[in-house]
Formats: C-alpha cells, sequence, structure tokens
C-alpha cells in the first residue's frame, strides 16, 4: 500500500533511473560503439552516429597490432590474483585478532591500518621506489604486487573484521570448554563459518587489485613483458597511428575477467561491503 | 562424578565488582540453580567455574581439586550455552562428536559415545543433519548431547531454556530432570525464572547484586525466606509486604501495628528487633484467604478458574494481592475482607533480614 | 598468599592471549611498516633534502619556504580543494538520487542495481579511456550529438581548454566515485526499520517528508562517513586527472597529487616532491581531524554511537 506508485511517478522513477544510468553506462557505450567503427570511420567528418560500415574487425586485429595484448590480459589477472591471495594470508589471521582477542595497543595498530587508508601509493612513491629497489623488486612482477598488497591490506581487515565479528563468540567459547586449542578452533570452526566473508573480501580485493595496477605499473615497471592491461593499453597509442578502435576493443575485452567475477559475486559483494553501513 | 566447591570467590571488571565472597558446597550427583535477577552474577559465576572467566580472588575445587587456573577441558566440566552454541556448519553427528575429536578419540569409542549420547537424547534419526534443519528443542538436545559424550564431572548449563517457547520449556525441564537422574551427575544450572529454579533443583543458590542471598532446598527458599529479597523472589505472585511498628516483645512471638491499620502477633523470633523498630510483614498472596481480619479495595480480578488472584491495595495505599479460592465472591471496584493466619506469616527486620519463624511447616527434605 | 598467587596466575594465563594476538597482526603491522610506514618517514627526511637522481644534501626548509612562496603552488591547493569539493558534493547528491530511485519498489531494480556498479568495478585506467574519447571533439558522441543537435557549430574539444578541461575532470572523477557512494546509500536506506516508515505512513506524512524526516536523519551517519571516504579519495585521486589531462591544459587540472608526481617522478626533482607530498600528508590529516571532530557532533545529534 505505502509503496503503491501512480502511473506518472512509475513514468517519472524509470525516465529518471533512464537519465542515471545512461550517465553511468555512456562511457562503455562509446567504447563499444568505437570498438565497431573501422579505423577510417573514426576520422570522418562531420560525425556520424551510426553506419553501416561497423564491424568487430578490431577485435581481432588487435593481437597483431600489440602481440603482447594476452600478456597484458594474463598480467593482470595474474599480479591481482597475488595480490588477492597474499593479501588474504596477511588479512585472515589479523582480522580474526582484531575481531576475537583482546591485546595491547589494539585501537593503536587498529587505526595504523586504517591510516593507511588516507594515503595512495601516489604520496609515496619516491621513498617506494627507492624501498623496491633496495630489495630488488624494481622491474619485476613484484614491483606491482608488493605494492599492491600493502594498500589493500587495510581495507581487507576492515571488511572480514566486521564479517567475523558476527560469528556468535559462543560458538568459539563451546569449543575452548570441549578442549579445542586456538589453532584448532580457527581452524574448524572459524574458518569453515566466514568462508562467505573470505570470498567477499577476496572478492573486494581482487577488484581493488585489479583497478589500481596503473599507477605501480607505470612508475615500477620497465619490462614489457610484466606490464597489466591499463599501461599495455597504452601502447595502442605509441604505433606510427593510434589505432583507437582496437584499444577500445582491447579495453573491453580486458575488462571481462574482472566484469564475469562480479557479475557472479555481485550479490555477495554488495552485502558484505555494505554491511558497516547498516545498523544491525 | 564430583563435589563443586566455591571458596572466596571474588570477581571484578575493572572498578566494578560483579561478585562479592561467594562460598558454596554443592554436593556430588546434586542439582543447584543459580537464580536471580538479570545483573546478579550468576552467568559470570558459571563462566567463573567453567573456566571462560578468570576469578580475581578465591579458589575452585571440583572434586577434590584446584582447578582455579585450570582450562576448561582441564576441569571436567562441560557447559550448554544459552544460544545453544552448535557448529552451523557440522552435522548433528560432528557437532556431538566435536569434544572427542578434540581429544583424538578412537573411531570405534568415539561412535560408540556418539550413538549413546543420541539414543540418551532421541536424536539416533536426526544424526546427519544440520543444526539449522532441527527444531529449537531438538538443538538444545543437541547441545546437551556433546555435553554428555565427554562424560564429565559437572554439568554446567547457561539459561539453556530461555530460547524456547512456553510450552517446549515445560517439557525440557520435565526431560532435563530425567535426565539429572539418568547421568546421575553433579549439575549446575543458571537460569532467571523461579520456575525453573523450584522444580528442577535439589538446591537453590539466589543471588543478588554479586551476593549469596541464601543457599538452601527450595521448600527452605519458600518457607523459610533469608532475606526480604529472596521472600520477594521467589513464589508467583510476589510476597506482599506490609510497613509496620513492634509495639511488644513476648516468647511467642513479636507484636507489630500495621500501618494500614490493626495489629498482629506473629509468631517469629524476636531477637533482631526491639519496640518501636520498623519492621515489614510479609505475606504470601496464597496465604490470604476470605474471612474478617484486613480490608482491601479490589482493582482487578484475575480468574483463572481454580484460583482467583486479586489485585488491590490496603486501606493506607499499600499494593496487596491474594490468591482466592476460583469461586470467591468478588467484584472490581469493591472492599475485600480477608483474613491471615499469623502463623503463615513472614518479618523482616529494616535491612531485610528475617525474623525466623517459630511454628513454620515442618519440611520433609 | 593467594593474592601474590592469582595475580601471578592472572598473567601468566593473560599473556597468551596478547602473544597470539600479535603473531597474529605480526606479518600484516610489518609488511605495512616496511612499504608505506618507513617510505612515509623517508618522505618526511626527503623534504629536507635537495634528493635528484645523481644525489641528495640537506638543505634545511628550503623545499617548504620555496613553496610557500610560490603563487602557482597557493593555486594548486586552492584548485585542489575546489576540486575535492566540488566533485565530492556531486557524488553525494547523485549518490543520494541514484540510492533513492534504486530504492523504489519497481520492477527491474535488482537489475539497475548491477548496472551502476561498473564504473567501481573496472580499473580507473580503463574507464578514462572511455571518456577519453567521449571529450574528443572530433569523434566523440558529445561533441558528435551536440553538432548533430545544432547545439554547437563545430566540434569541441572538452579537454582543450583550461575551464572545460577542469570541469570534465570533475565530471569523469564523478563518474568514477558515484557507484560506490550509491550503494552504500542504498544498503543504508534499507537498513531503516520500516516500521518507522509505516508509522509515519499512517499518521499520514506523505513520500517527500519520509524522506525528508526519516530517511536523512536515520542514514546521516553514512552519508557523513561516506561524504570523508570520497574526500580522501578524490583528494589523492591520480589516474583520472593523468590520463584524461596530465594535469593540463596550463596547469588547469593540476591538483596536489599530480603536481607531486610531476616534480617527483616527471622531473626526478625527489626533494621537492617529498615536500609536496608532506604537504598533502598534512593538509588531508587536519582535514580529516576537523571532519571527525564535526562527524562526532553529527553522531552525536542522530542518536548514534
Amino acid at each position: 500500500m505505502m509503496d503503491r506508485y501512480s502511473k506518472l511517478q512509475i513514468v517519472g522513477i524509470y525516465a529518471a533511473i533512464l537519465v542515471f544510468l545512461t550517465f553511468i553506462l555512456l562511457p562503455f557505450f562509446e567504447m563499444f560503439m568505437a570498438s565497431l567503427r573501422p579505423l577510417e570511420h573514426l576520422f570522418r567528418s562531420p560525425y556520424q552516429f551510426w553506419s553501416d560500415d561497423f564491424s568487430f574487425q578490431a577485435y581481432s586485429d588487435m593481437w597483431v597490432t600489440v602481440p603482447l595484448l594476452g600478456r597484458y590480459i594474463l598480467n593482470s589477472v595474474f599480479i591481482a590474483g597475488s595480490v588477492t591471495v597474499l593479501t588474504m594470508v596477511f588479512v585472515v589471521p589479523a582480522a580474526y585478532a582484531y575481531a576475537r582477542l583482546d591485546f595491547p595497543f589494539k585501537s593503536a595498530s587498529l587505526g595504523m591500518f586504517l591510516g593507511v587508508n588516507m594515503f595512495t601509493g601516489a604520496v609515496l612513491l619516491i621513498p617506494l621506489y627507492r624501498v623496491l629497489s633496495t630489495l630488488g623488486l624494481l622491474n619485476s612482477y613484484w614491483a606491482m604486487i608488493v605494492p599492491g598488497i600493502a594498500f589493500l591490506i587495510p581495507t581487507g581487515i576492515w571488511l572480514l573484521r566486521s564479517y567475523l565479528e558476527k560469528i556468535p563468540v559462543e560458538l568459539e567459547e563451546a569449543a575452548y570448554v570441549d578442549g579445542a586449542s586456538r589453532l584448532y578452533t580457527l581452524r574448524r570452526v572459524v574458518l569453515p563459518l566466514a568462508v562467505p566473508g573470505l570470498i567477499v573480501v577476496s572478492t573486494a580485493i581482487f577488484i581493488g587489485a585489479y583497478a589500481q595496477q596503473f599507477l605501480f605499473a607505470i612508475t615500477f615497471n620497465q619490462t614489457r613483458e610484466y606490464q597489466p592491461l591499463p599501461a599495455g593499453l597504452f601502447e595502442f597509442i605509441g604505433y606510427q597511428s593510434v589505432t583507437w578502435n582496437e584499444m577500445m576493443a582491447a579495453a573491453l575485452t580486458g575488462v571481462l575477467p574482472v566484469m564475469v567475477i562480479f557479475l557472479f559475486l555481485q550479490k555477495y559483494l554488495v552485502a558484505g561491503l555494505t554491511a558497516g553501513a547498516v545498523k544491525e | 562424578m564430583a563435589t563443586l566447591d566455591l571458596e572466596k570467590i571474588s570477581k571484578s571488571f575493572g572498578d566494578a565488582e560483579v561478585l562479592h565472597d561467594i562460598d558454596l558446597a554443592i554436593h556430588d550427583k546434586e542439582f543447584v540453580v543459580f537464580v536471580g535477577p538479570s545483573g546478579c552474577g550468576k552467568s559470570t559465576l558459571l563462566r567463573i567455574i567453567a573456566g571462560l572467566e578468570e576469578t580475581t580472588e578465591g579458589r575452585i575445587v571440583i572434586g577434590g581439586e584446584d582447578v582455579s587456573s585450570a582450562p576448561p577441558v582441564e576441569r571436567g566440566i562441560s557447559m550448554v550455552f544459552q544460544s545453544y552454541a552448535l557448529y552451523p556448519h557440522l552435522s548433528v553427528y560432528e557437532n556431538i562428536a566435536f569434544p572427542l575429536r578434540v581429544q583424538k578419540m578412537q573411531a570405534a569409542e568415539l561412535e560408540k559415545r556418539v550413538n549413546k549420547a543420541a539414543e540418551i537424547l532421541q536424536l539416533t534419526d536426526k544424526l546427519k543433519l544440520k543444526p539449522g534443519q532441527l527444531s529449537g528443542g531438538q538443538r538444545q538436545r543437541v547441545a546437551i548431547g556433546r555435553s554428555i559424550v565427554r562424560e564429565p564431572r559437572v554439568f554446567l548449563f547457561d539459561e539453556p531454556l530461555s530460547n524456547l517457547d512456553a510450552a517446549l520449556r515445560g517439557d525440557m525441564r520435565v526431560e532435563l530432570s530425567q535426565l539429572h537422574r539418568k547421568l546421575d551427575a553433579t549439575m549446575v544450572y543458571v537460569t532467571h525464572d523461579q520456575i525453573e529454579a523450584m522444580t528442577m533443583a535439589d538446591r537453590i543458590v539466589v543471588l543478588n547484586g554479586g551476593r549469596v542471598e541464601q543457599f538452601g532446598t527450595p521448600m527452605e527458599l519458600y518457607h523459610h525466606p533469608a532475606t526480604k529479597f529472596v521472600a520477594s523472589f521467589i513464589g508467583q505472585p510476589n510476597m506482599n509486604f506490609i510497613a509496620s511498628t513492634v509495639t511488644s516483645i513476648d516468647d511467642k512471638g513479636v507484636g507489630i501495628a500495621l500501618e494500614s491499620g490493626g495489629n498482629l502477633h506473629v509468631p517469629v523470633d524476636s531477637e533482631l528487633v526491639n519496640v518501636g523498630d520498623k519492621v515489614e510483614l510479609g505475606i504470601r498472596p496464597e496465604d490470604a484467604s476470605v474471612g474478617e481480619g484486613i480490608q482491601m479495595n479490589v482493582r482487578v480480578l484475575e480468574r483463572l478458574g481454580g484460583t482467583t488472584i486479586a489485585y488491590g491495595s490496603l486501606t493506607d495505599g499499600t499494593n496487596f494481592c491474594a490468591t482466592l479460592d476460583g469461586v470467591t465472591v468478588a467484584n472490581e471496584g469493591e472492599a475485600l475482607n480477608l483474613s491471615v493466619n499469623p502463623a503463615d506469616c513472614h518479618m523482616f527486620d529494616a535491612q531485610g533480614r528475617v525474623l525466623r519463624r517459630l511454628n513454620a511447616p515442618t519440611l520433609n527434605a | 598468599m593467594t593474592d601474590l598467587a592469582s595475580t601471578t596466575q592472572r598473567k601468566r594465563r593473560s599473556l597468551p592471549e596478547a602473544w597470539f594476538a600479535w603473531a597474529l597482526i605480526a606479518p600484516a603491522v610489518i609488511f605495512i611498516l616496511v612499504i608505506v610506514a618507513w617510505p612515509l618517514v623517508e618522505t618526511f627526511r626527503l623534504s629536507f633534502t635537495d634528493a635528484r637522481l645523481g644525489g641528495e644534501s640537506y638543505v634545511g626548509l628550503e623545499n617548504y619556504t620555496d613553496l610557500a612562496e610560490s603563487k602557482k603552488f597557493r593555486q594548486t591547493i586552492v584548485r585542489t580543494f575546489y576540486w575535492m569539493f566540488l566533485s565530492v558534493f556531486l557524488k553525494l547528491i547523485l549518490g543520494l538520487v541514484g540510492a533513492t530511485l534504486l530504492n523504489a519498489a519497481v520492477p527491474g531494480r535488482g537489475l539497475f542495481r548491477v548496472l551502476v556498479m561498473p564504473p567501481w568495478v573496472i580499473p580507473m585506467a580503463i574507464g578514462m579511456i572511455g571518456w577519453l574519447w567521449l571529450y574528443n571533439g572530433a569523434f566523440g558522441v558529445l561533441s558528435g550529438t551536440a553538432q548533430q543537435l545544432g547545439l554547437i557549430g563545430k566540434a569541441f574539444e572538452f579537454l582543450a581548454y583550461k575551464r572545460s578541461a577542469f570541469y570534465s575532470a570533475v565530471v569523469a572523477d564523478v563518474w568514477v566515485g558515484t557507484p560506490m557512494v550509491t550503494l552504500f546509500f542504498l544498503a543504508a536506506m534499507q537498513g531503516v526499520s520500516r516500521d518507522l516508515y509505516e508509522a509515519a505512513w499512517v499518521d499520514g506524512a506523505g513520500r517527500w517528508y519520509r524522506f525528508r524526516r526519516i530517511t536523512i536523519p536515520q542514514i546521516m551517519p553514512v552519508i557523513v562517513s561516506m561524504a570523508l571516504l570520497s574526500a580522501i579519495f578524490t583528494f589523492n585521486s591520480f589516474e583520472i586527472i593523468w590520463i584524461l589531462t596530465e594535469g593540463g591544459p596550463r596547469s588547469a587540472t593540476t591538483t596536489l597529487i599530480i603536481d607531486t608526481y610531476k616534480t617527483a617522478i616527471g622531473n626526478f626533482k625527489f626533494g621537492e616532491g617529498a615536500a609536496r607530498a608532506v604537504v598533502i600528508v598534512f593538509l588531508l590529516a587536519v582535514f580529516s581531524l576537523i571532519y571527525l571532530f564535526f562527524l562526532n557532533k553529527v553522531n552525536n545529534h542522530y542518536g548514534v554511537k
């Protein structure tokens, strides 16, 4: 009853949603359109919105123009995947400690983690460059993985902590009364129950890792073979002419892995990420 | 099985002292219930016995052995939690087997124990299910099953029935009493529900503000409450209290003047009071009957069939409640004359301490 | 005796918990110390040097006095805050509108919710390639459609002029940030107890009244914390501007982050870059503290912990 709209209101709502989604999806639409246009069409004047020479040619040509394109996409997935796995290795124990245990310097150290969120890599690039150089990690996959982990650990701890806090503490107390050690409880009780949370957090980290590669890639890595897609895409510009249509095709193709993951998990992801925003 | 002794237990959280100097000696195979209002410290005391909380002071002795600093598993206790604390990802079988898996018990022995527990608790056909597929009462039984497989010396229950609906709670009370008889074990049971305490306990510990108000059998608590608090906590509806002044003292009891008017001579021990002291007269609603003596203005009548409960006030405004015969002739808004046998009355001094009753019924406990 | 004994017992038993906890957080702490905290300290140190590719020597406060005297740097600070406030304001408004729309009980809203997310899911660098094309005067749909509709006479290069480049970058930044804000507002709106709305509805409150008097106050804490998060995020935003304009034309889109990056990485003036980084950290910290102070007040006002 309360939620019933008049016909006019419904039309208004849909119209507003349409405008909103147009803004959100316009760049994707534009990229897709550009990827379909033959190169000579792109520069045709005056502007033509639609024409009959659209083709998917760019989607096959792009692999030739930038021979390493496949490698770049794989690099992106590989870097994001490594960052995700390693970040979780750091995040899971720490998140458990913050969710359950009481210890000196608890809030101070948690504050430090959250403070990291205030900085982006861009602020710290210079000394970070030196650190990576000292550790001998420049121009390798590690140059992009290591700083990637650092800037995702705080978010990961924050998200997973609020998930773990929702697991009833009685379960752990019951295990303790029954003589289970802390590690046994963590392994047999807490982690199995946290699986949905682990999926949400690692997906969020994967998306974050996929997104943040650009800055680290252009700053810390000069080796073409290791470059991730966002950086590799700019190779379409460097050749004798800019093959824009192929660049768009490559960009759209390159986001497929992360889009697929997102679509599979979007329901859990949205609920998990916003859990902190909703009062229980 | 074992005795459980608490010696001078105190517990503070920061500056707040939640338990003061608790001394209790619980016998072997006894069913003891800790009862009290919320915040009285009863759950904290149970968690201290379990080893989930540490004591600030004092010792816990189980079966003559000091376990104050032993981890739970070495104390020979098991505990049933209010929320049952079943592992949602494990089957009923694995839930019950969990403590034995921790011990790395041999498979054959483990299976025998789990099956035996399942049989006792009528869970045999539910072993493959997950806790989420069970009803509230069945989950409760799984939680108990998990606590009995380890064959502990002392069972601890933390408000285990509070998540069940009223009808189921009644059934589970009976089941738990039967289980106690079957296992012949020492059990400590925490509840805020005095009916659970009265019906199941061998002895009851009434806690208030972190202190033991009284430790005794249900009938002792009912007939000989040690304090005004216990008197008001045990019994349903609550005991009535009428402010009074001591007018005379003799070897048969104490004479008082009621503030609502009238005089009464009550057979209680006079050691604690002098003439002129303020006391409170305690009358259980069920000890009042229609007759001459006290006049009450009836506001509300609850007719339950077998009994009729009258709520109202005395002439000076003191609230009064009486449990009367089901066919009592009375009307809301009208006066009702009641009589009370002085021997049934209780009396408390200004500090809430009881004046021992001289003619109370003998107890066959 | 009991006193002493129980004290030592308690120590013996509570220490393992602390050690266990420290062992659990140690890897993450060490990692952050090496990769974030130490570089931060190092940035601070470098800001007092004239570090370049060749070498470094201490120059005291020179980098800072240079910045203080630079009119250009002051303009950059002002521009950065203008950039931040404008962008965050738009994100919050759009987020609120978007969340309200997506919260409307109309068929298809599940699909709409998914369709809002892509700008957040895909790498910013890739989204910006789309915007780069959109803003293109000759081939972009914006300029092209405007021409066909007769709104403008000839192709308009959005990124070629100072003002239009700045606002174009703001729009692109809003585009990136809006999905997350929308999502959080939507979640907060759905967390508001339905009873409140029904009670108000029974009392005859209309939709707008319910939105103003129930929704907004109830989600205010989320609005306020999202505002801070996106402020920090926008302040630090690098990729968007870098890919669209590299800070141009004629510094019109140069924010502090871009300026720092250009100085340090582009021109290899590490010392001067570090001083800029320190200014950024300082400004962000001050801004956050002031903000958190007000956040507390707002939360108290709305009865939230």
